[in-house]
């Protein structure tokens, strides 16, 4: 059975994406030791939360060099909203700490305010497009798309809503809570990003 | 895109409604009523649990059977006796995406409390108001809506669940929305406009003030019961409605 690990910094939505998961027959384990999330088939850091508390419990942890080997192996990650935002540089909801780092891209507050609802996704460069509307919860956003492969926008001043950099994929919305388009979402993505997990 | 959610109150872990908070009836269980909401694809499904005890994650537990949970994939946002960061950090990682916060309770301290590990879009302050003499007051207390907003910071990323508690009759949904924009207009925050909406007229005309970024229904879906799929796909409404709710999905 294929395996998810969705690390647990304290304050995500486990239950949600775990439950998501286990529709898509993985066996999934919230866990933020080392080895769990090497040897995991797919690793989630999940949605809801705040930038500077999320990144300082990953760091206390000790999961943020496990997540930075596990990317540097080509193994797929997910992040999902601010799991997504703790992916980039830095944020502007916590100046002063440092992201992950995995994608080369800032997050900074959305100028025209909180968007918590649904949204559409436009077409841009990814192969695969995540058309329809889906449920979105957040008040900082990514805007650089250069250092993805793939990316799709939203909002009225276009943040990213979908990216992915070789195995790593990161959503502004939340898939687990799109209901029928975020299951489509995943199922695409494992049809075209992540074989190996089918 | 403008929302269209459910409100659902549940009391010794059935679904009721209510007037006003009084004169509870039953409606069915938690597990029916939820999921033929998603059935129905509503956008958001706010639960408020009436009959909570100290303990909230047990109360969201005792709501929320382990089927029900791990079918869900329609955005909960659950109230009850959420009072501190830990009851609100414990709801979300049980698979509520957001708390509701109650605004007889609300204080500057406590939103950064709350909002410090989560985020402030994590919290939907559930804000019941009363008009009396012109004036807002919250619920039944002496407190006004003024006093109430003092404590809300400019910057704060959260929404307001506003509900008109009169629905006496005498005025308008869309009026009194109006009079409550006039508190409003330094926020950010979205606003979800709640109390008593029962009409496809109301609906409308609420979703064209830019203010309101969704309408909750309660009471309304227990005596229409297709009330939502009639609304989400048109069925009876005019096109401006279809192209105010941004008819996508």
């Amino acid at each position: 059975m294929k395996t998810a690990v969705v690390v647990d910094y304290g304050a995500g939505n486990v239950g949600s994406i775990s439950n998501f998961l286990r529709n898509f027959d993985f066996k999934v384990k919230i866990s933020s030791a080392a080895k769990c999330i090497m040897d995991a088939d797919l690793v989630v850091l999940p949605g809801v939360g705040s930038f500077g508390p999320a990144k300082l419990s990953l760091d206390f942890i000790q999961a943020c060099q496990s997540i930075l080997n596990r990317a540097s192996a080509g193994k797929p990650i997910l992040g999902i909203c601010l799991g997504f935002q703790l992916m980039t540089m830095s944020s502007q909801e916590s100046e002063g700490t440092s992201g992950l780092g995995l994608f080369h891209a800032t997050t900074r507050r959305l100028m025209d305010g909180p968007v918590i609802g649904w949204a559409e996704t436009f077409p841009s460069n990814a192969s695969i497009t995540p058309n329809g509307s889906y449920y979105f919860n957040h008040s900082f956003g990514v805007f650089e798309t250069s250092d993805f492969d793939v990316y799709t926008l939203s909002g009225s001043e276009p943040y990213i809503a979908y990216a992915r950099k070789n195995k790593m994929v990161g959503t502004q919305f939340h898939p687990e809570k799109s209901q029928q388009a975020g299951i489509d979402f995943f199922v695409t993505l494992l049809n075209d990003c992540w074989q190996e997990l089918k | 895109m403008k929302k269209l959610a459910a409100t659902v109150l549940v009391k010794d872990g059935i679904v009721v409604n209510s007037l006003s908070f009084r004169n509870y009836r039953p409606i069915g269980s938690v597990d029916q009523i939820i999921t033929r909401l998603q059935e129905w694809e509503v956008d958001e499904i706010t639960v408020l649990n009436l009959s909570h005890s100290s303990n909230p994650l047990r109360d969201f537990n005792q709501t929320f059977s382990e089927s029900l949970l791990s079918g869900i994939n329609t955005p909960i946002a659950y109230g009850g006796g959420i009072t501190s960061k830990s009851d609100a950090e414990s709801i979300i990682a049980a698979g509520s995406e957001r708390v509701v916060l109650s605004a007889f309770h609300w204080t500057a301290e406590k939103s950064r409390e709350i909002s410090v590990n989560l985020g402030d879009q994590a919290v939907l302050i559930h804000v019941p108001l009363v008009q009396r003499g012109g004036v807002f007051l919250v619920g039944n207390t002496p407190s006004t809506f003024q006093d109430f907003l003092a404590h809300i910071p400019g910057d704060w990323g959260g929404e307001l669940f506003i509900k008109d508690q009169n629905m006496d009759g005498n005025t308008s949904r869309v009026e009194f929305f109006k009079r409550v924009s006039t508190f409003t207009n330094n926020l950010t925050s979205p606003i979800l406009a709640g109390g008593g909406i029962s009409s496809l007229k109301e609906v409308e005309a609420l979703l064209q003030l830019p203010f309101i970024k969704g309408v909750a229904i309660g009471n309304w879906l227990n005596r229409e019961e297709l009330i939502i799929p009639r609304i989400k796909h048109g069925i009876g409404t005019s096109i401006r409605l279809r192209d105010l709710m941004g008819f996508v999905k």
